[in-house]
């Protein structure tokens, strides 16, 4: 018995030894990847073992980490742009390794294709688009302004607003649905010049990823789109800097050590002149016989300033601080003067200062915490501000009898949002089959919808009035907390998924609210090249964003949930198949399905002017649901570039609890709702000095509102004279095409190279419509007639980089 | 001019001056064209003989310069299901029931109406159902059910100030302003259930609109406008967003519409000043009007509810940023409204001179 029970003991010990070995064999390789000029860390660059052939991607900081087994391995490391390296060692314990590549924009096509062994058709995350900043540069736009949301909306699945707007809709879901973060903070208002514009200044960002579905557990708070935008660190090396000088704006980026090796820096400045252009009209108006205006000016422009310190502490530590601060403003000056020295004298002034803007700031602490344990740690602050201050004062003398009278009056408005956030995330890496990535958040929210304070005094002989008064003070204090989990997991060569939790809860005046969101995204490697995958999110919001639906406004208010106005839900699933092409062409097509709840509209007649104390009263709640399915084919490196994108969509909402009825509770297409839209997008360069891109998109119309039939009144009393019977969104604008071209020259000089680009936005001229009403010809006859804001419109601009 | 005044106003120039930059186009419209359909307006008075008028709706592109009512039209009225007969009809031309050219010329759609009049005196609590046909129209049907009045109702008036500008020269007449404050003590008799009223004003006969004049008959005024406003909760009901001037009043609409919702069961005090403006003769010593108070059915509740924003909305560049209304009505298969109200009113009467 004894002897039986040795020999058992023998082998179970003999079983364990001989598992250690196993055991003993894993090694996890760490670092980062870079650029080899500048030392700016490259995000989503991957790291292969072709002996293995195991493999990851470097997160948002340039970090990677991959557990192998000890032993010879052959690393290909890799980025587009860039040119591949191989580096054969052998891995006999836990190693740093950082590399650093070369760029190379004129890469040959075969080398191309090797790069591609872990691009879009691996990764288990779809709805995901990555844009290149270069990419994003070369699109013709607007005044010549380029813009990383406008390059966005010609991705499929997302809808721009009115024409000109920086307003995105993405997969039916409307402008506050979407997250945009700057260096992982919130940017509440995106928008300069009523949208025109967008507050991103590409010369400061170095990586742009949309996500439309499937959303990672790490992300929440909205519905239905995250575009997550990284800054620049900074050249670790040298000085460097881009300067260019364009029709309405200007902008200057600068960047360069300041602690070579250690302590970087990246400032980038762009502000408009379209005040200074504005002055010669503004003098000659003053200048007019029929006006008295002594003196005017008048002006609108905006600014955004973007700095960033990037401090590398050693090579397990890093601290980033990133700064954003934007502002737009108009402001007016009128004085009056009429005199008769004889008789009276009348003196006017008025001065207006109306200003809207965001300020962002990031402190970030990355640490290697061990060569599987990766730590980024922050504190951010973001706030959107909107005032409005007016002045006004008159005196009025008559000299015979004398008497004298004057007014003065001052009308303030303020609207504000603040949150301050701290911040926890981690990265683990047991093993080359999971990625974990676990953390949470805590975030204070302070609104102040609405301040408006008005001080009247009038004053003659006889006559003395005097108001003053501050009134619709509302502050709301909320608490925001975020706990999420999720797991990268590798099932095998063919199966790999993303599997996640997010946990978050609401506190605001005595109301609590809570959710548990799974996410779930899975991908099936059919072959080498083909994917299959599938995604699952459900997703809430407890921020709503009170704006008129057909332009950007200073004035939309952001709000929160109250005890009757629950958090916005949604439900969203996706299939799709991605496919690599040869010649570096990638073609995906994905449909998806989503369910929204407790969406907001405003009511019947209601108009975003007005008190926020009874924001509440002006809003009703209801539903809606999209469908659609989306293509792409697109190449990203190459001298040529580009892509086709094609979306069919449908878009729907309906309003109907008792007393909240829109549409007397029927069923009604969302406002951007568009069944077809196409975007062709085309970068080549035909030599080192001469680009050319161009755009075109097409969209079947918009919708709006139309009394198609007008009958009497039941009283007539010449206020109410017409009735127009309607149904919401029940007319389609004309459909929208059009074509914007850019030529870039490039002259290499002695100390950089300078640039000449001509774009011109809608090339062909087309008229799209912006607005439609009702009109009468010269017979009488009444007609329909549509207003387009953007014709034909050249521009110039000159950009010196060295 | 409050601050959300202010900002409106900014960005329509702002607006405006991008529209400079820009073109306009006429557009052909290729959606379907919608059919038009039979309209029946119809406010059913208790203590007044019932009466409806019938036109017809136009397509919104129509160049219409005057629409005949629908040819054979049919109509039927019935109360508490018995049909009422002896039913008159005439022609009804909008604008004219107010006797003179200001209204017609303001008039959206210059329809022939066709006015039913019946000898019946309708009551409170009578259901009163009307039916329309036309051959080419779908036929349609609207009804109401005259309201109880089950609020006691008490006014009370007094004077608060009055000034007379003697600087107008010609024919004696001065303008005259007069500010008067106005108690409506209402108590509702019927709790539980959700009661809708209309406050108006509402000249005597010695009195003209504004801004019109009989010709070769003259009257002791000349011009005169008379405005409520009120700052009681009950009248932050309405759709229609009220003007809040820069001293916090707040001016009432034509249609000053609200419920019970505050006072059910229980007293309520409304508080109104009425200003008056007047163009008055010094022959007129008195100048009177009518507060009234009407309680309305659910259905013509509603329809004022909706009716002013309609007509707002109608100007796109204007209220572009307004969401659009869709004025309330019962009528199936058409439009208008048919609906009921009772009525009280007060008498007010201030010297003049």
């Amino acid at each position: 018995m004894k002897h039986h029970l040795f020999c058992r003991w023998l082998i179970a010990v003999g079983l364990v030894l001989a598992s250690l070995p196993a055991l003993a064999q894993r090694r996890t390789l760490s670092g980062y990847v870079m650029d080899a000029a500048s030392k700016e860390t490259l995000i989503g660059a991957t790291v292969y073992d072709k002996n293995s052939g195991k493999g990851c991607a470097t997160n948002s900081y340039g970090f990677y980490t991959l557990t192998l087994n000890q032993g010879p391995v052959e690393l290909q490391v890799s980025y587009v742009g860039y040119t591949q390296q191989t580096h054969t060692i052998n891995l006999k314990e836990n190693q740093s390794l950082n590399f650093a590549l070369e760029a190379n924009t004129t890469l040959e096509e075969v080398v191309v294709e090797a790069q591609r062994a872990t691009v879009s058709a691996r990764s288990p995350q779809m709805s995901v688009v990555e844009l290149p900043v270069q990419q994003i540069k070369s699109i013709p736009t607007l005044f010549g302004e380029t813009d990383v949301l406008k390059a966005i909306q010609l991705l499929p699945g997302v809808q721009n607003g009115s024409e000109g707007s920086a307003g995105m809709y993405v997969r039916g879901g409307g402008p506050d649905e979407n997250l945009l973060l700057l260096d992982g903070v919130p940017v509440y208002n995106v928008n300069h010049a009523l949208g025109f514009f967008s507050v991103f200044n590409p010369d400061a960002l170095k990586n742009v990823t949309l996500y439309k579905g499937s959303f990672p557990a790490h992300f929440g708070g909205r519905l239905s789109s995250v575009v997550d935008i990284r800054m620049k660190e900074g050249n670790m090396r040298e000085h460097h800097g881009n300067a260019s000088v364009g029709v309405i704006s200007s902008k200057i980026n600068l960047e360069g050590p300041i602690v070579k090796d250690k302590l970087s820096f990246n400032l980038s400045f762009r502000r408009t002149y379209s005040d200074l252009l504005m002055k010669p009209f503004v003098w000659a108006a003053t200048k007019m016989e029929d006006m008295d205006m002594e003196k005017a000016s008048f002006g609108y422009y905006f600014y955004d300033l973007n700095a960033k310190f990037n401090w590398k502490i050693s090579d397990k530590d890093r601290v980033y601080l990133s700064l954003y601060s934007g502002d737009d403003a108009v402001y007016a000056k009128i004085r009056y003067k009429d005199i008769d020295n004889q008789n009276y004298k009348d003196e006017e002034s008025f001065r207006l200062k109306w200003k809207w803007g965001n300020k962002v700031a990031a402190l970030r602490w990355n640490r290697l915490l061990t060569p599987k344990l990766f730590m980024d740690a922050s504190m951010n602050y973001t706030q959107y501000r909107h005032s409005l201050g007016v002045t006004a004062n008159s005196t009025s003398i008559t000299y015979k009898p004398y008497s004298k009278s004057t007014e003065d009056l001052e009308m303030r408005y303020l609207s504000s949002i603040h949150d301050a956030t701290g911040r926890m995330d981690f990265t683990y890496n047991p093993n080359h089959r999971h990625d974990i990535r676990f953390g949470g958040a805590y975030t204070y929210h302070f609104f102040r919808p609405e301040t408006q304070s008005f001080a009247m005094e009038e004053k003659d002989e006889d006559y003395h009035n005097k108001v003053d008064t501050t009134f619709n003070v509302s502050k709301i204090g909320a608490h925001e907390t975020v706990l999420y989990l999720e797991d990268d997991i590798r099932l095998n060569e063919r199966f790999k998924m993303n599997a996640g939790l997010h946990y978050s809860t609401f506190s605001v005046q005595q109301t609590f609210y809570q959710s548990l969101q799974p996410r779930l995204s899975m991908r099936m490697l059919v072959t080498k090249r083909f994917s299959i995958k599938a995604g699952y999110a459900y997703m809430q919001q407890y921020l709503h964003l009170l704006s008129n639906s057909s332009v950007s406004l200073p004035t939309d208010l952001w709000v929160p949930v109250t005890a009757r106005i629950e958090p916005m839900k949604a439900h969203q699933v996706s299939l799709g198949g991605f496919y690599e092409l040869p010649k570096g062409f990638d073609f995906s097509v994905e449909g998806y399905g989503k369910r929204m709840d407790n969406l907001l509209e405003y009511r019947d007649g209601s108009s975003f002017f007005g008190s926020s104390e009874s924001w509440e009263s002006k809003i009703c709640t209801g539903k809606g649901w999209s469908y659609g399915i989306e293509f792409l084919l697109q190449r990203s490196f190459g001298s040529t570039t580009g892509w086709v994108a094609y979306t069919w969509a449908h878009a729907k909402r309906q309003f109907d609890r008792e007393g909240e009825e829109i549409n007397d509770g029927k069923v009604f297409p969302a406002k951007y709702d568009r069944r077809h839209d196409i975007s062709l997008t085309l970068q080549h360069s035909f030599s080192e000095n001469f680009d050319f891109s161009a755009t075109w998109v097409f969209s079947t119309g918009n919708c709006g509102t139309l009394g198609m039939q007008l009958y009497a009144p039941l009283e007539n009393d010449g206020y109410n004279t017409t009735i127009a019977a309607i149904e919401r969104n029940n007319f389609r604008f004309a459909n929208y095409h059009r074509l914007d071209v850019s030529f870039s020259w490039h002259k290499l000089l002695r100390h950089g190279t300078s640039t000449w680009n001509l774009s011109i936005y809608n090339a062909y001229a087309h008229n799209n419509p912006f607005l439609v009403y009702t009109d009468y010809d010269q017979k009488g006859h009444k007609h329909l007639k549509q207003l387009c804001i953007f014709p034909f419109i050249p521009s110039l601009s000159y950009s010196f980089k060295f | 001019m409050s601050t959300n005044r202010l900002i409106e106003t900014a960005l329509r120039y702002l607006l405006a001056a991008l529209c400079c930059g820009a073109c306009t186009k006429d557009v052909a419209f290729r959606d379907k064209e919608t059919d038009p359909v039979l309209v029946v307006n119809s406010i059913v008075t208790a203590g007044e003989a019932v009466c409806f008028s019938v036109s017809k709706s136009v397509f919104f592109l129509e160049d219409v310069t005057n629409t005949s009512a629908p040819e054979g039209l049919e109509a039927s009225l019935f109360v508490n299901g018995v049909e009422i007969t002896g039913l008159t009809v005439e022609d009804d031309t909008v604008g004219q029931v107010y006797g003179n050219d200001y209204y017609d010329s303001y008039s959206g759609i210059p329809v022939i109406h066709k006015l039913f009049r019946s000898a019946y005196v309708a009551k409170e609590g009578d259901e009163v159902r009307i039916k329309v046909s036309a051959p080419g129209f779908a036929p349609v049907e609207g009804s109401c059910t005259l309201p109880t009045f089950q609020t006691q109702f008490e006014i009370q008036h007094s004077l608060v100030s009055t000034d007379i500008d003697t600087s107008y020269a010609g024919d004696s007449t001065y303008w005259v302003s007069a500010e008067i404050a106005v108690k409506i003590q209402l108590t509702d008799l019927h709790p539980g259930s959700r009661d809708y009223y209309l406050l108006q004003l509402h000249p005597s006969s010695s009195v003209i609109r504004e801004g019109s004049y009989e010709h070769g008959d003259y009257k002791p005024t000349l011009y005169w406008n008379l405005n409520a406003y009120s700052n009681d909760p009950v009248f932050q009901q309405m759709r229609s967003p009220l003007e809040t001037e820069l001293d916090g009043e707040s001016a009432l609409p034509d249609h000053a519409i609200f419920t019970d919702l505050l006072f059910d069961g229980k007293s309520h005090t409304l508080n109104i000043t009425l200003k008056f403006l007047g163009l008055l003769a010094d022959t007129m010593n008195n100048v009177d009007f009518d507060v009234e108070i009407r309680q309305l059915d659910r259905n013509l509740y509603q329809y004022y509810n909706t009716c002013d924003g309609n007509n707002g909305w109608l100007d796109e560049i204007g209220y572009f940023f307004r969401e659009p209304v869709q004025t309330f009505s019962n009528i199936s298969q058409g439009y208008g409204i048919v609906g009921a109200s009772s009525r009280k009113s007060g008498h007010v009467r201030f010297k003049a001179f």
